[in-house]
């Protein structure tokens, strides 16, 4: 531990002297940090458990089923359409699922804008969704004022609206409740939310009415213990249940069954979670920070150069190669830190900038959505801190450690001789 | 008296694709325990080179080194020798070789630190030595402000934190004027007389190596007194 000060404190001066090499290789760092930690930052604001969507890495989703004649026609056609009975009578009894909400998917939702006016007042666009009472257990919203859809508001008049439209609609600081607002038709607000971002396009919304018709999706959470291969198992028992008792269909759950992670990546790759996903990234990823760290380390290897008669005195003195390369990966270490430190503030302001290119690079749904917002709980979680101190060592390793090797394995009397 | 440092027969010959050197042609030595030596000669005799033989910062190409009745084997590894030296071995440079990124007293440490010792023993040695050296008032200072004299005397203070039994100095009062010269063979002469500590000290200053116990005399790789 005290060498590691010491190692620290030699580093701190050594920036200080020599800060056109410090400067340029924190900068290299920092671009190489930020460009990954965008990619962390993107994967996990749209992958984690994170405010409204809490429960991603246990939900999925589940589109109609396929329907297969029997006369022997390879015709697959997705039914239209999850009646409400149907669902409580097929899928609610299910022991995987803790919660179901029966919603339509989002692509139908964002073709085109709505619009919603209070009395005379200008109509206000907003991003409306039909919904049902569990929508709120499935997503945790948070009420500024009334309440949630309850089972028997199904058919009732009514709305949820986000805290920005109601300020816009009614003011700020007013309680709508009770008030009615004109969307497609009149709606009585009974509840408010603060506004979620667009970046949890799952759960986002600015109006949300009851759904009466039924759904062309169920959003399942699982229960806890629960896995994705248990409600496949279920669901096929009841497509084989349907089938039985159908003349003319069979009726099959293949493709149709996507966790939150899946959805959110338009398919095409068998992978349950965010996490799955950035090891499954880490190839790349390597790869972008390969690139920096050969450069890096060309810096490092002319910097080794240049100390080579101090480390061939600390050799004389009794250093051990394996003593010198730990000094300096971590002289080196200081060095990357600030990179990340820097890094991350580029990340955090890249983000910013260029939230909506950025956000919604892999979202069909773009040119609808409002500018999202970043909520902090996607900039500043402990693991996304946690993956940039990974790849600041990632970075360190490479770039420090295979010049200081080869330096160190110079003799002690040549080191001591070359000219600083 | 007790031979520290045997070397029998020592040749060192540098190659390169065209030339070959030869820069100590069998050279035998025995240095007594306590013993102050000046090993005097032209440049390029082979004087730095015979210390660093000694010193075990470079092999010879043939022949045998005897340290503290340790036979220098080339079986050992890195890791052992730098052990040896650590424990054995102190050495001042004429360029004095300090760290300049680290300050007088994390200079002085540096052998301490690789033996393992602990921070606050380590400083309290650091301290002792530094003062012994009369600068205590210049712990804090790095080497870039201090003057030569005074980085020489950190030099010694760092060769002599360990207590190693025998000081290998290349021409300490080289880089110095004649009066800071004085003051440096002065505390060598010191560490050799008041703590026994065996001095083999390279220098081209026939004054200053008349003041030491034995002077031997190198001529193109070869001993000649």
């Amino acid at each position: 531990m005290n060498k590691l000060l010491l190692y620290v404190r030699q580093a701190l001066h050594m920036m200080k002297e020599e800060r056109l090499f410090s400067g340029i290789y924190i900068a290299g760092t920092a671009l190489a940090i930020a460009f990954t930690m965008v990619i962390a930052v993107v994967y996990y604001a749209k992958l984690a458990d994170i405010e409204p969507e809490v429960n991603r890495s246990r939900t999925v989703y589940v589109l109609p089923m396929l329907e297969i004649p029997k006369n022997g026609y390879e015709l697959k056609e997705p039914t239209n359409f999850y009646s409400l009975n149907e669902m409580k009578e097929w899928f609610y009894p299910m022991k995987s699922a803790e919660v179901i909400s029966a919603s339509i998917k989002i692509s139908d939702f964002f073709r085109d804008k709505a619009y919603a006016w209070y009395k005379d007042s200008k109509p206000v666009p907003v991003v409306e969704r039909l919904v049902d009472a569990n929508f709120f257990k499935v997503y945790h919203f948070h009420f500024v004022y009334g309440r949630p859809f309850a089972p028997a508001d199904s058919l009732s008049p009514i709305c949820i609206i986000s805290r920005d439209i109601s300020e816009q609609l009614f003011g700020k600081e007013v309680n709508p409740v009770g008030k009615v607002l004109t969307a497609t038709t009149d709606l009585r607000v009974v509840g408010v939310i603060e506004p979620t971002s667009s970046i949890a396009e799952q759960s986002f919304g600015q109006l949300f009415i009851p759904q009466s018709d039924g759904a062309n999706m169920m959003t399942i959470v699982l229960k806890e213990g629960c896995s994705v291969a248990d409600l496949e198992k279920e669901l096929e028992e009841i497509a084989h249940k349907r089938s039985v008792s159908s003349k003319n269909l069979d009726y099959s759950f293949e493709n149709r069954i996507w966790p939150h992670a899946q959805l959110q990546l338009s398919g095409g790759r068998e992978l349950s979670s965010w996490k799955d996903i950035l090891l499954a990234l880490f190839p790349q990823v390597f790869v972008l920070l390969l690139v920096p760290a050969l450069n890096l380390s060309g810096l490092v290897a002319a910097r080794m150069k240049r100390r080579l008669p101090e480390m061939g005195v600390r050799k004389a003195f009794g250093a051990k190669r394996r003593e010198l390369l730990h000094q300096v990966i971590t002289e080196n270490l200081v060095l990357t830190l600030w990179g990340g430190i820097v890094g991350l503030v580029i990340t955090w302001l890249l983000l910013y900038v260029f939230r909506s290119w950025v956000f919604f690079a892999v979202s069909n749904h773009a040119t609808t959505m409002p500018e999202p917002t970043i909520e902090g709980e996607m900039l500043f979680s402990p693991l996304i801190f946690l993956i940039a101190l990974a790849v600041c060592l990632i970075v360190n390793l490479m770039s420090a450690a295979i010049p200081a090797w080869l330096s160190l394995r110079n003799p002690i009397v040549e080191s001591m001789n070359q000219k600083k | 008296m007790e031979t520290i440092i045997k070397l029998t027969d020592i040749n060192k010959v540098y190659r390169t694709e065209e030339i070959e050197t030869q820069a100590l042609e069998n050279v035998n030595i025995e240095v007594g325990k306590g013993e102050f030596l000046s090993v005097m000669g032209p440049s390029g005799c082979g004087k730095s080179t015979l210390l660093n033989i000694m010193g075990l910062l470079d092999e010879p190409t043939s022949g045998t080194v005897e340290l503290c009745g340790t036979t220098i084997s080339h079986n050992l590894s890195d890791n052992q020798l730098a052990d040896f030296r650590n424990r054995t071995l102190g050495f001042v440079f004429q360029s004095f070789h300090l760290i300049s990124s680290l300050n007088v007293l994390d200079n002085v440490q540096l052998p301490l630190l690789y033996r393992g010792i602990g921070y606050s023993e380590r400083i309290r040695r650091a301290k002792e030595v530094i003062e012994r050296v009369g600068l205590s008032h210049r712990m804090k200072h790095t080497p870039v402000q201090l003057s030569g004299g005074q980085c020489q005397r950190v030099a010694i203070a760092r060769a002599i934190i360990g207590n190693p039994e025998i000081i290998l100095a290349d021409e300490p009062t080289g880089n110095l004027d004649s009066k800071m010269g004085a003051d440096i063979l002065g505390l060598l002469k010191q560490l050799n007389e008041e703590d026994g500590r065996t001095i083999v000290m390279v220098t081209h200053n026939e004054q200053q190596a008349q003041q030491t116990k034995r002077i031997i005399k190198f001529l193109d790789g070869r001993q000649i007194q």
